[in-house]
């Protein structure tokens, strides 16, 4: 297979794009994939500061290394989840990955600044652990881009994981999740702005352009996540893609263009009135956040201070 | 004819299979999709059309994660969506 750009021996096929790239191209793709996504949604400004939220897996690295690349100034806050050999490996990668760009990222450890882990948070507020891994990681994002004044964050949900998430909420046909599920949320009433520069870009190819960038990862598949509903979406999803190739990309691109005008203002929660957290100050509808609850329950402290300094 | 040997991840494993053979013959053996994976053969990323020669060490790596995205719309019960309301005892909760 040559390379649909230069002619080069491939050294990744794409099928929804029926091309092959060498290196330098496929890179070069990846660039103009996030470059694009970035413009055609106004994720980042000139000048804006970029917080990253860095797992030390493919998709949050390649983001990071993309944004370095294409001249943003990003650093990387990476949370440990305090997941007994899966944790401690990934703060090594998204250290790794820092050290070799001279980076600048910031750690936060969930049992050693809050004084909870993943997996007590979620039997002591009766979530499954994705869910309580999700609430504490966005809240933490959240307090540490307002703390340290970033002018966004940015996440690395890939195309699949869209296509996935909006597969699901098509399933229940909640116009509600499906109202925001935006490659951009806006930032106000105390929220930053979240941006997802990675959603023109599937996870083989996030995993491809890490390994052709010499970007080590964390390969293994967080031991929580196992047999979640998520991933029996994506494997849904995997399995017609193979039939039709492009079809997922249709999915969620069509989605993003077609549908998202037609659902405005049926974001949820549209209507109520948030407040400042009593123990936070994070904006929430009750009298604490659901951080806070979540962190007591699980025997924690939620009043303590992120260890990010304000720029 | 030589035996390939395949590293398999989550979990990590070892097989040998009988080379050469195709990237595409060779993920048909062992149930796997193409989308779902990137074959290495000696350390270099391979397209789907390459022949897999004789005693190389082939890593078939995995793409697929459940982490990132798994929270990230709904997830009905599970709890507080992102910028969502929950829809789980003890009131419901708004994040923008």
């Amino acid at each position: 297979m040559k390379c649909r750009a230069c002619r080069a021996p491939a050294v990744v096929d794409v099928r929804r794009h029926n091309a092959g790239f060498c290196r330098d191209c496929f890179v070069e793709h990846c660039r103009s994939q996030v470059r694009r996504a970035i413009a055609d949604h106004r994720m980042i400004g000139e000048g804006e500061r970029v917080l990253v939220a860095v797992s030390g897996g493919k998709d949050s690295l390649a983001l990071w290394d993309l944004l370095l690349d294409l001249g943003y100034a990003a650093d990387g806050l990476y949370v440990g989840l305090g997941i007994e050999g899966y944790s401690e490996p990934s703060r090594e990668f998204a250290r790794g990955f820092a050290g070799s760009k001279g980076a600048e990222l910031v750690e936060v450890d969930l049992p050693g600044v809050f004084g909870y882990d993943v997996r007590r948070g979620a039997l002591a507020d009766h979530r499954v652990p994705c869910s309580a891994c999700g609430l504490s990681k966005r809240h933490i994002f959240d307090r540490a881009a307002l703390e340290a004044g970033y002018d966004v964050v940015a996440t690395g949900h890939n195309l699949d994981d869209e296509a996935a998430v909006l597969l699901g909420n098509v399933l229940r046909w909640d116009l509600a999740y499906m109202a925001r599920q935006r490659p951009v949320l806006p930032g106000g009433d105390g929220f930053p702005r979240k941006v997802k520069p990675l959603v023109r870009l599937a996870e083989r190819e996030t995993a491809a352009y890490c390994i052709l960038r010499a970007i080590d990862y964390q390969v293994e598949e967080c031991p929580m996540a196992v047999g979640n509903r998520h991933l029996g979406y994506k494997e849904a999803l995997g399995a017609i893609e193979e039939l039709s190739p492009g079809v997922k990309a249709a999915f969620y691109t069509g989605f993003v263009d077609k549908v998202l005008p037609l659902l405005a203002g049926k974001t949820p929660g549209k209507g109520t009135t948030l407040r400042p957290c009593k123990s936070c100050g994070a904006p929430t509808t009750s009298e604490r956040c659901a951080f806070c609850r979540l962190v007591e329950r699980a025997g924690g402290n939620p009043r303590q201070r992120i260890p990010v300094s304000a720029r | 004819m030589g035996d390939v040997k395949v590293l398999l991840r989550n979990p990590s494993r070892e097989l040998e299979v009988v080379g050469p053979t195709g990237v595409l013959n060779l993920l048909r053996q062992l149930g796997l999709r193409r989308e779902a994976v990137l074959v290495i053969v000696d350390g270099t990323l391979v397209t789907s059309d390459v022949t897999i020669p004789d005693a190389a060490v082939v890593e078939i790596r995995p793409v697929i994660s459940g982490g990132a995205g798994a929270d990230a719309g709904r997830e009905g019960s599970a709890g507080d969506g992102p910028r969502g309301t929950a829809g789980r005892a003890g009131g419901s909760e708004v994040q923008r």
